[in-house]
C-alpha cells in the first residue's frame, strides 16, 4: 500500500497548515475522532463538515458461505457503520471524470407497451421507421429479438403492399374518371342535339348523377379496402403474438434433483439455475412435500423446473412464475412466524411482477 | 450536532479559541479531501479507513427510460470501518 498516508503524516501536514504545535494537531484530531464515536453510539449519526458523513446501519441475518469451505453459514444480523462522502468531497474526487456523462444504449430490455406503439407508428408513418430497424438489424442480441425484427419488417411490406394498392386504387378511380367525363363532354353535344329530336334531358342529368354515384362508389370502395388491408394487418399481428409462446415450447419440464448433505434451496438454484436468487421456484414446485423455506432433508428428491428464456434473459412468464413463488414464500415464511423474511420476500414479489409486466 | 457544538466542545477539551479549532477543522477535512482527491488513502484509527478508487464504466438499467445506459468511469471514495468501532457499535446493540 505504497499510496496509503500513515497517521502521522497527516498531523505532521495539519500542523504545517495551521502553525500549531503536533502535540495539538494530534490532541485535535484525536479528540474529534473521539468525538465522532461517541456521536455514532449515542445518536448512530455523525458527520464532518465538508467532508462526509457517517451513520451506523443495521444489516439483516443472511446466508452466507465459508469462502474456504463453501459451507454455507448464517450471518448473524449486525451494525456497520456507513460513510457517506459531502458533495463537496465528492465532486473533488470525481474532477477528472466530471464531463462524462451516462448515455442510452439501444434497447436491450424488452417492454411490450413501446413495442405495440412501435408498429402502430410504424403503420403511420412508413419510412422513418426503417433506420432504426437497421440499427436493430446489426446487433441481433438474441433469438427473441430477432423474431421481433423479422416481424417489423413483415410489417413493413404489409405497409408498403396497402400504399400500392391505394396508389393503383387512386390513380385507376382518376383514370375512369377522366374517361367519363370526357365521354360525358363528348356525349353532351350529341344530346344537345338529339334534344330537338328527342326530348331527353333527363337523361343527361341522370348520366351526370351515375357519375356522381360512382364516384363515391369508388370511393366507398377505397375506404372498404383499406379498412380490410387494415384488418388484416392487425390479424396477421394478432397471430404472430400468439404463435410467439409456442415457438419457444412450453418449457414446464421439470427434472428431478436430488438434495445432498448441507443443501438449501439457493444453493441448488445456483447450481441448476446459475442463479441463487430463483429458489423460490423450487420451493413453489415441491410446495406439497416440504414446507419450510429453510429446512430441507437430506436425500430428497426435487422436482426442478425449468426457466422459459435463459438464466440471464428472462421471458415475462418467468418473471410471473418467480413472483407468484416468491409470494408463496412469503407466505411460507408468514406461516413459521419469519415476518422479516416474509416482507423481503414480498417485495421480491412485486418486483418480479413489475418486471413480468 | 452541529459543527458549531462540535467545535466548542473540542474548544474547552483541546484549551483553545473556538476559531483556532475551527482554522484546525477546515485544514483537517481540506486535508483529508486532497489526499482523497489525489489517489492517496489513509486510515483514521479506531474509525476506519479510506480510500478512493475508480469505478470503471459499466452497463446499468435505468428505470425512467426503462432501456440500458452505459455509465461512464467514476471516481468514488471507499470507506472501511475499523474493527474496534464494529465491536464496539455491536456491543451495544446487544446490551
Amino acid at each position: 500500500m505504497s499510496n496509503k498516508v500513515t497517521y502521522n503524516e497527516i498531523i505532521e501536514a495539519l500542523s504545517r497548515t495551521t502553525g500549531f504545535s503536533k502535540n495539538k494537531g494530534e490532541a485535535f484530531a484525536k479528540a474529534l475522532i473521539a468525538e465522532i464515536k461517541d456521536e455514532l453510539q449515542k445518536n448512530g449519526k455523525a458527520s464532518i463538515t465538508n467532508f462526509g458523513s457517517f451513520k451506523v446501519k443495521d444489516v439483516a441475518e443472511r446466508q452466507g458461505q465459508n469462502p474456504q469451505t463453501g459451507e454455507p453459514i448464517t450471518i448473524p444480523a449486525h451494525k456497520r457503520v456507513t460513510f457517506t462522502p459531502y458533495k463537496a468531497l465528492r465532486e473533488e474526487v470525481n474532477k477528472k471524470y466530471a464531463h462524462l456523462e451516462s448515455e442510452l444504449i439501444g434497447e436491450k430490455k424488452e417492454k411490450a407497451a413501446p413495442v405495440i406503439q412501435e408498429k402502430a407508428e410504424a403503420v403511420q408513418r412508413e419510412t422513418p421507421d426503417v433506420e432504426p430497424e437497421k440499427v436493430v438489424e446489426e446487433e441481433p442480441k438474441s433469438f427473441h429479438r430477432k423474431e421481433r425484427v423479422r416481424g417489423n419488417n413483415t410489417g413493413l411490406i404489409m405497409v408498403a403492399v396497402l400504399v400500392l394498392v391505394i396508389v393503383t386504387l387512386a390513380s385507376a378511380w382518376f383514370l375512369t374518371r377522366t374517361n367519363d367525363t370526357e365521354q360525358t363532354a363528348v356525349s353532351e353535344p350529341v344530346q344537345t342535339e338529339q334534344q330537338a329530336m328527342t326530348s331527353d334531358q333527363p337523361e343527361a342529368d341522370e348520366s351526370a348523377n351515375d357519375l356522381d354515384n360512382r364516384a363515391d362508389e369508388l370511393i366507398e370502395e377505397e375506404e372498404r379496402l383499406r379498412q380490410e388491408e387494415e384488418e388484416r394487418l392487425v390479424r396477421l399481428e394478432d397471430a404472430r403474438e400468439d404463435q410467439q409462446p409456442e415457438q419457444t415450447p412450453v418449457a414446464q419440464n421439470i427434472s428431478d434433483y436430488q438434495v445432498q448433505q448441507d443443501e438449501w434451496y439457493w444453493v441448488i438454484s445456483r447450481k441448476v439455475y446459475g442463479k441463487s436468487e430463483f429458489w423460490p421456484l423450487i420451493f413453489q414446485q415441491n410446495f406439497s412435500k416440504d414446507r419450510h423455506p429453510d429446512s430441507l432433508e437430506t436425500r430428497t428428491n426435487l422436482e426442478v423446473p425449468a426457466l422459459m428464456g435463459s438464466a440471464e434473459n428472462l421471458t415475462k412468464e418467468d418473471y410471473k412464475n418467480l413472483s407468484s413463488a416468491s409470494a408463496l414464500v412469503s407466505l411460507a415464511y408468514k406461516n413459521f412466524g419469519r415476518d422479516d423474511k416474509a416482507e423481503d420476500y414480498a417485495r421480491f414479489a412485486k418486483k418480479w411482477e413489475r418486471l413480468s409486466q | 450536532m452541529t459543527k458549531t457544538e462540535v467545535l466548542r466542545k473540542l474548544a474547552d477539551q483541546l484549551d483553545l479559541t473556538q476559531s483556532e479549532t475551527e482554522e484546525l477543522y477546515d485544514s483537517f477535512a481540506e486535508g483529508l479531501t486532497t489526499l482523497l482527491a489525489n489517489n492517496r488513502g489513509f486510515t483514521l484509527p479506531g474509525l476506519g479507513s479510506f480510500h478512493s478508487e475508480v469505478r470503471p464504466e459499466h452497463k446499468s438499467y435505468n428505470p425512467h427510460y426503462e432501456q440500458m445506459m452505459m455509465i461512464p468511469p467514476k471516481k468514488v471514495v471507499h470507506f472501511s470501518q475499523s474493527s474496534t468501532i464494529k465491536e464496539e457499535i455491536n456491543e451495544g446493540s446487544d446490551e
